[in-house]
């Protein structure tokens, strides 16, 4: 041995042994101060027993399989481990190049694999990944060397060297600044510092601990809630699955709750950066909440009021049917009673009273009809549709299907027909119209056409302004279309749901 | 006063999850089990009111273990829970000594506490 090569073992050695005592001093948590220390004891005592010469195998390994925590439960890494030591320990395996190519190769796999799982020591393991990596190329290519017969053990002991010392260094600086948890987190609170938006706490937390389907409930007034304020129930585990729910408090208040691989957030320092990260954003999530609870509280006042009005036109309706209408029809026939027993002019004088008062009953009908159609109450939608496409002033075609759907949606469908059809017979100057109801996925939907001069306008008159009312406060949307010269189209879609606002 | 629970779930994640979410509504869990005659030792031990219990636990099987706990002096409340519908276990619950069934997809704080109400 030169005395650079001299110079070169006795380094690799000393890196080893004061990285590991570096870090066991002040990584106390964590294993791989003592592996490493044993890893460079074993190295120097290798120069000086021969039967040590690969003990240092085992500790190496072990430290670079198991980084940051020095600890595991994987199966495959503890048998690839104790074979590590194994080999290492019997002088006479270790020697045999197959053998080491094999043990090196299912070191970088096993380390590889680390470096590609979830969790917020995914940059930790990464680093061990390239340093598994760097330690087992020159003894894999020094191996490769001696089986075909080429003599290579000097250039790779340098190479081996050079990358003991490199990964002592690695591992020891990666361990002492703590910096892949610690720059995760605190660009984390720092991010959302700047921006208090809680999609993005939801994105940077997943990003922090390389988790990307974690999810995140915010706790609003005894509810969660998710980033918009909506209601969530979370997901307890079932069978086989793994995904869990922790709860984040804040001085022992629950503030928030992450849906989450097991595996992620198992770091205390992680879990107060997400604490102070969700502090940051909750109050912006309870403005929403409460927005969001607002919004649907005048949604369902805006359907309260339309379905209020209908039941109010029905009644009026019956009344006008049971009181007025009846009077007047009772009248009227009193009157022909009369009529027959009347002389003369008397009685042409009586029969053209009780014509004018059938033509007022009748006129009385027509707007009980108005107000709510029995047809529409009594035999659906289709049968009233179809009453009111006989009584329009032009030619209208209906599509219309027989099935019953619920009051309030019927009563709007209708109503929009009927103020259409209205607006065409007044303005449109149209030779035709037609009604066409369809239900389309989740919604009804209704298209009432004619083939005007077109030029309605949402902004002018209040019977199209009333019919948008209507179909919102439903939970609909309602479109028109009415250029100039082509015809006026209409269409609006009612969602069909029960729980529809 | 809140609800004291002891949670008996094979299934350490579902342990985990389901203390958070009754912590956060109010309920006290002083205890798990992942079997049932760790269970029976648990109650006899810290005296919950609320057993949370599955049904599909490894050998004594969450019927056996709530039979055994009703026969129990100051017997606790049992509410069964199972990641299966209510109709896997239709005639077995009938006859259960439980206070109700909740499937693990329905599960909540709030969940509970209707059942316990």
């Amino acid at each position: 041995m030169t005395l650079a090569q001299a110079a070169g073992d006795l380094g690799a050695g000393l890196a080893m042994l004061s990285a590991g005592v570096a870090a066991w001093n002040r990584a106390r948590d964590s294993r791989t101060g003592p592996l490493l220390v044993l890893a460079g004891l074993t190295w120097l005592a290798g120069d000086l027993v021969g039967a040590l010469v690969y003990a240092h195998r085992g500790p190496l390994v072990h430290a670079l399989l198991t980084f940051p925590t020095g600890r595991t439960r994987s199966k495959p890494t503890i048998v690839v481990i104790v074979a590590t030591y194994v080999d290492g320990l019997v002088p006479a395996v270790a020697r045999d190049s197959w053998t080491t190519v094999a043990l090196m190769m299912a070191v970088v796999g096993v380390a590889s694999s680390r470096a590609a799982s979830k969790g917020v020591e995914r940059q930790a393991r990464r680093v061990a990944a390239a340093c598994a990596a760097g330690v087992a190329v020159p003894l894999v290519l020094a191996s490769l060397g001696r089986l075909r017969g080429s003599e290579i053990d000097v250039l790779a002991t340098w190479a081996f060297e050079a990358a003991i010392i490199l990964t002592a260094v690695a591992l020891a600086v990666e361990l002492l600044s703590g910096r892949s948890v610690r720059a995760a987190t605190t660009g984390l609170v720092v991010h959302l510092a700047q921006r208090q938006e809680p999609r993005a706490l939801r994105d940077a937390l997943a990003r922090t601990v390389g988790d990307p389907g974690l999810e995140i409930a915010y706790r609003v007034d005894q509810e969660w809630v998710d980033e918009a304020g909506q209601p969530v129930r979370l997901p307890v585990p079932e069978q086989g699955e793994k995904r869990i729910v922790t709860v984040v408090k804040d001085r022992g208040v629950p503030v928030a709750a992450l849906v989450h691989d097991p595996t992620t957030l198992s770091d205390g320092t992680l879990t107060q950066s997400v604490s102070a990260a969700v502090r940051l954003v909750l109050s912006n999530v309870r403005l929403q909440a409460e927005e969001v609870a607002r919004t649907r509280e005048v949604a369902a006042s805006r359907r309260r009021l339309v379905e209020a009005g209908d039941e109010q036109r029905r009644h009026l309706r019956d009344q006008l049917r049971d009181g007025a209408e009846r009077m007047l029809a009772q009248v009227s026939a009193d009157l022909a009673a009369a009529a027959e027993v009347c002389d003369g002019s008397t009685a042409a004088d009586v029969r053209e009273l009780v014509d004018e008062l059938d033509a007022a009953a009748a006129d009385l009908t027509r707007f009980a009809q108005g107000v709510h159609p029995r047809a529409l109450t009594e035999r659906g939608l289709a049968d009233a549709l179809r009453g009111l496409a006989q009584h329009a002033a032009l030619p209208v075609t209906v599509r219309v299907p027989s099935r019953r759907f619920r009051a309030p949606q019927e009563a709007a469908v209708f109503f929009v027909c009927s103020e259409a059809l209205a607006n065409v017979a007044k303005h449109a100057g149209a030779t035709s119209a037609s009604i066409e109801v369809v239900q389309v996925g989740p919604s009804l939907v209704v298209r009432v056409a004619d083939d005007g001069r077109g030029g309605a306008d949402l902004a002018r008159g209040t019977g199209l302004r009333g019919l948008v009312d209507r179909v919102e406060a439903l939970g609909g949307r309602f479109s028109l279309s009415s250029p100039l010269g082509t015809g006026t189209w209409i269409e609006a879609q009612l969602p069909t749901a029960v729980d529809a606002p | 006063m809140a609800w004291t629970v002891l949670i008996v779930d094979d299934h350490a994640g579902f342990r985990a999850s389901a203390r958070g979410l009754l912590e956060a509504d109010g309920f006290e869990v002083i205890g798990e089990a992942a079997d049932g005659p760790t269970a029976l030792d648990e109650v006899r031990r810290l005296r919950p009111q609320v057993v949370l219990l599955d049904i599909q636990l490894p050998g004594m099987d969450g019927f056996a273990v709530a039979e055994r706990l009703a026969a129990e002096p100051a017997a606790p409340a049992v509410v069964l829970i199972s990641s299966r519908g209510r109709g896997t276990f239709r005639t077995r619950l009938a006859g259960a000594s439980a206070r109700g069934f909740i499937t693990k997809s329905e599960f909540s704080g709030e969940c509970l506490s209707l059942v316990l109400r």
